[in-house]
Parts: structure tokens; sequence; C-alpha cells
């Protein structure tokens, strides 16, 4: 188990370093020069060679990725350009946001995924079945920005259960900064829930086939003993795999749902960070979110090791 | 007498396909006495199985029961799901072909053998897993080599099947069916593995329906023999009885074409090594039995009225203390014959 996860960790960090490099690169070769952008085209060259100096641009590109890089493990991130203060201090308060916001989109898609993808395997093929499984294949094929504005329309406008917009702040209390991310994490899962609820659907289906349900038949339990106990453990490592890849989607869902209801989350500064060509700024970020992307993957991997004893327990 | 533990009576099971149904198993009548050891025998797609898993009440999905099939004296075709529940895994268990498939691969062998005792005798974790370490300890499996921990995936095929038998004995039922329990195993476990079921039958007392198509296996293992073909019973009697004199032609070929039944044929003086007489042709699928005796197509000795309608499981008695009974119209014929 130890080697297990010390290789799991390995690649990680190697994952997240060769990540960073991309950015970096893509970085570099967008035009536009960030000390032309923050002194305006008519800025003389020499303010502009200083500039350069005093950002470090005029080092040659390794350098400057080391120097990035190097901050970047130890948090040091560097100067937003736009807001001329250290990215970690933008970054901050918009976590508090944006993390919350993306366990509970990831709470919701798993909780209903689970519970309409083995309710229609134990029903297979019967009304409830198609019914659910119906409603599933409609939520795959809404775009999740779309269902946000139904929502707004019918829960925030129509009934006034939650706020149509903006984030109430964690200082006004808990139950305040949750009331205020519920609808965006609707938004956000319910569209995962239906891919992940069709993809427990299939597993569970087929581990119910599996010999080893026959044999929990025949020891005394019931149908639904036998789902749960037996089925539903083994049907959860795919079910796994698709909620590691999920999370990918969730985060870029996340930039799209912030800027719908006007949450000052990480998605949101991504997207103001790039329409004001902060460059350091999207750098971090984007390396930042691949970073994320991997260490939930990690994670799975390290689901999957206490899900199936057969990858984390060697044979005899 | 005592009544039977397990009894059918003109017991068939009809599977619906679509619009029209067929009967798998047609027509058994069998009993099994408590600690009574029945041997089913026949070839694949006879019917044995299907038979077992009507007694689990464990059938696939659009096969029903039809006639009598009681267990001490309660029919079960008429028993709740949740009593029958009770009655799997509690009274009556069952040990399945392949040991690789047939335990789940993510819980721990203790967890599965512990789980039967916790479920039907409501007994703590902590108790049930004493208990399951003493069955492991009781079909082979000593600690510390097998721990309660280990997973299905760290065991050899042999190893699983015991803890197979571990789990079907864990709440000790009053019977007990093997389906094929040594088929998907070496030649060497198979012999271990039903010395052990041999055991622990003859301590428990438990009954026994062995489901087999090795008549070496029946033979050692069995009081009672049934011989199925394409979902009837074609002959039934006490093992000695029936391999010393066996009466059905399917019955003779299938000794025939067992190495078992092979090397027990006298072997004429100049051939080289004995032949494996194989049966010609294949069983008739449930589909397209014919309403005559369903041998007869694959029958050596067969006459006019073979074709005409199927033979009832008539006695052939030698003698009034024995009970041997076969569904053929011309048995002793045949017997003289061969």
């Amino acid at each position: 188990m130890i080697s297990f996860i010390g290789g799991r960790l390995v690649s990680l960090v190697l994952t997240t370093l060769v990540a960073s490099v991309i950015v970096f690169l893509l970085m570099q070769v967008l035009p536009g020069d960030p000390a032309v952008l923050m002194l305006g085209m008519n800025a003389d060259a020499d303010a502009i060679a200083a500039l350069h100096r005093q950002l470090g641009l005029d080092q040659p590109i390794w350098i400057r990725y080391l120097h990035w890089i190097g901050g970047f493990f130890v948090g040091d991130f560097g100067m937003s350009l736009t807001y001329s203060v250290p990215i970690r201090e933008l970054l901050g308060p918009r976590i508090l946001v944006t993390l919350p916001l993306a366990l509970l989109s990831m709470a919701i898609s798993v909780v209903v995924a689970i519970a309409i993808g083995v309710y229609a395997a134990a029903n297979r093929g019967k009304a409830g079945d198609t019914v659910v499984m119906g409603i599933a294949q409609v939520g795959v094929a809404i775009p999740n920005f779309w269902l946000a504005l139904l929502f707004i329309l019918l829960f925030a406008l129509k009934l006034a259960w939650f706020p149509a917009s903006g984030f109430a702040g964690w200082e006004s209390g808990i139950w305040n900064g949750l009331h205020s991310l519920i609808l965006p994490a609707l938004a956000l899962g319910l569209p995962l829930a239906a891919i992940l609820g069709r993809v427990t659907r299939s597993a569970v289906i087929e581990t119910l086939g599996e010999d080893f349900i026959r044999t929990a038949r025949a020891k005394g339990l019931s149908r639904s003993g036998a789902l749960w106990k037996h089925a539903v453990p083994n049907a959860l490592i795919p079910v796994v795999t698709i909620i590691g890849l999920q999370f990918s989607f969730l985060l870029a869902g996340t930039i799209i749902i912030e800027n719908v209801f006007n949450l000052p989350g990480i998605g949101r500064l991504v997207f103001q960070a790039i329409a004001q060509r902060d460059l350091v700024t999207v750098q971090t970020l984007v390396t930042l979110l691949a970073a994320s992307v991997i260490t939930i993957n990690f994670l799975v991997d390290l689901v999957y090791g206490y899900l199936d004893p057969r990858l984390s327990r060697g044979g005899h | 007498m005592t009544k039977p533990l397990l009894h059918m009576a003109g017991m068939s099971v009809e599977l619906s396909a679509g619009k029209s149904q067929v009967d798998i198993v047609c027509d058994i009548d069998l009993k099994l006495n408590r600690g009574e050891r029945l041997g089913i025998v026949g070839e694949s797609g006879s019917g044995k199985s299907m038979t077992a898993l009507a007694v689990m009440g464990l059938l696939p999905q659009r096969m029903r029961v039809r006639g009598e099939l009681s267990f001490d004296g309660r029919n079960l075709a008429a028993l709740g799901e949740a009593d029958y529940c009770g009655y799997r895994g509690r009274r009556m268990a069952m040990i399945f072909q392949e040991p690789m498939t047939a335990l789940n691969p993510v819980k721990s062998i203790g967890a599965q053998i512990a789980e039967g005792r916790r479920l039907h005798l409501g007994e703590t974790k902590a108790d049930a897993e004493k208990k399951a370490r003493a069955l492991l300890d009781r079909v082979g499996l000593p600690a510390p080599r097998f721990d309660l921990d280990l997973y299905p995936h760290q065991l050899s095929g042999g190893q699983r099947q015991r803890v197979m038998i571990a789990m079907a004995i864990a709440c000790e039922p009053d019977l007990l069916i093997a389906d094929e329990p040594t088929t998907a195993l070496d030649v060497t476990v198979q012999a271990q593995i039903l010395d052990l079921l041999d055991e622990l039958i003859e301590d428990t007392g438990t009954a026994l329906m062995l489901i087999t198509h090795d008549l070496g296996v029946v033979s050692e293992m069995t009081d009672r023999i049934a011989v199925m073909y394409a979902g009837r019973i074609i002959e039934t009697g006490r093992t000695d009885d029936v391999f010393a004199r066996m009466a059905h032609p399917y019955a003779r070929g299938l000794f025939a074409a067992s190495p078992h039944g092979a090397a027990l044929a006298p072997r004429p003086t100049g051939e080289g090594r004995p032949r494996l007489n194989a049966i010609p042709g294949i069983v008739p699928d449930p589909f397209g039995r014919p309403p005559h005796c369903s041998f007869a197509e694959r029958c050596a000795f067969v006459q006019t009225d073979c074709r005409q309608a199927i033979p009832a499981l008539d006695l052939i008695n030698t003698d009034e203390n024995v009970e041997h009974r076969a569904a053929c119209f011309h048995p002793r014929e045949r017997m003289v014959a061969l």
C-alpha cells in the first residue's frame, strides 16, 4: 500500500510539472507584451525596458520559468499585472467560494447519480427505469448555463427560495453563504449526475449478473441486500473513475456558472484575468486548476485501492 | 417412516420465452431423506443445475416451478420471498461450480463467511468472525497462513472452493447442494475437495445433493443416484444397484463414455489402450424434444415403440428389496444384449 501511494505521489508531482511547462510556454507564445499592456501603447522604449527589468522579463525563458515554478511550489505566485497585488491575496477569499461550490456540486452529482443509477438498475426494463433514465437522457443534453438560467427563473425569481445572484459571504453566517451556493451547485451538479447516473446503472446491471451475486442470494440475502452489500461496492469501481474524470468538467463549469450567478470565485477570476490579459494570473490559475484535477485523480487512485483490494493487495 | 427432507413430485421447471412455454425440467419425482446423499448425473443441458436452482428458489427470471416441491414438509413454491431468504443459507445451502467467480472480489473471505451467521443467527461481528475462523480451520485453511482478511484473488481455485464450502456449512444447513463442486479444479485438488466434503457430511449429518457429470464421483460419494437426460430422470435407484446393473442405454453410454467406466471395462486382449465410447449425437434442446423417448434418436437399441410414447420411470426390480427404476421400454432386453 505504501509503495502504491508513493508511486502515485511521484506521478502527481511530475504530471503537475509537465502541466506547468505547457501552460508557461502557451503564455509565452501568446501575442502581446505585458509591459506594453501595462504602460499603454504610447510608452517610450526606456520605460518599457525598465519595466521589463522590474518584471524580470529581460531574463532568459528558462530562468523565468524556474523563478515562477519555484515560487509556485512555495505559494509565492507573483504579482497580478492588473491589480498589482500578490496573486495569493486574490486567491484566498475566492477559493473559499469555489471550493465549497465544487464540493457541493460533486456531492449532489454523486448522491443523485448513485440513487438514480442503482434504482434504475434494480428495476431494469420496468417503468421506473425508463422514466428515470429518460429524464437523465434529457439531463445529459442540457448545458449547465441554460439549466442555471431556468433555475434562476423558477427558484429565485418566481419562488424566491434562493438569491438570483451574488454571494452572501461566509462572514454573514455559514447558512447564508451556503444558501447562495445551492442553486449554482445544482446547476453544475445535476447535468453531471445525469451522465454519472447512466454509468452507475450500467455498472450495477453488469455486476448484478456476476456469479457472486447468486452466491450472496444462496446465502440468504434478499434481493436488495445482495444489491447494496455485494453489487454496489463492486459497481463503484468504474463509477469512481468517471467521478475523477468529471472533476475537470466541473472546474470548467465553475468558470461559466460563477459568471452566470456572479459569484466571486476562482472561475470568475480566471475569466477576468483572461479578459484583462493578466498573463501571470492566468498562468498561475490555470496551473493551479490543472494541479487540482491531478490531485483529484490521485485521490481517485487511492479510493480505487480501497475499493478494489486486487489493486492494493498483491496475491500470495 | 419419517417424512423426507426434500420431496419433489411431478415437479417441472417451466421457461417462458415470448409467448411460448417449454419445460426445461419435466416431471421430476425425487425424495431426499435427512442425512442421505443423492447424486444427480447428466450431461450439460440435462436440467440438473436447474433442478438444484429450483430447490434454492434461485431460478433465472422467466422460469417457474410447477408441481410439488417441498422441504421439510413445507411447500417451497408457496413460500414468500422473505421466508425463502430465511431458508437459503440457513436450512439449505449451495456450493457452486466456479470458485473463481462465485466469491465477491472486494470483500474479505472472513466477512463473506461470517455474513450468513450474522444474517441468520443474528451473531455479532466478533462472534461470527470467531466462528468463521473455526470454519476456515475446519475446511483446511489454517491460521496464520489463511487470515480472515485475505481476499479471494489471494487464493488458488482449490482454496477458494474451500472458502465456498466454509460459507455453505456456516449455519449448519439440513441440505447441502453441490453443483459440480470440483469440475473447475485440477484433478489432484478435486480429490482433496471431495474428501473434505465427504468428511464434513459424515460429521454433520447434512443431506447432500451432488450434481455432477462424473460417474466416478457419484459412485464414491452418494447413496442414491438419479440420471437425468433432456430434463427427465431416466434411471434412479441406490447407487450400488444402479452401478451393478445399469438399465437405461443412456446411463450405460454415459458410463462407457467416462474414463472411470472405460478403465473398469474388460479390455479385449490384443488391443491397445481402451477407447472412450462417445455417445453419438447431441442432447435435444428443450424446444426440440420429441413427443417420445428423447434418447431414441441416439439409442443403438431403438425399436418402433420407442418412437411412440414417453416411457414412464418404472420399477425394474429384480428382487423385492431393491428399488431401481428406469424410463425405458426395453431395459432388460438391452441388458442381455450388452
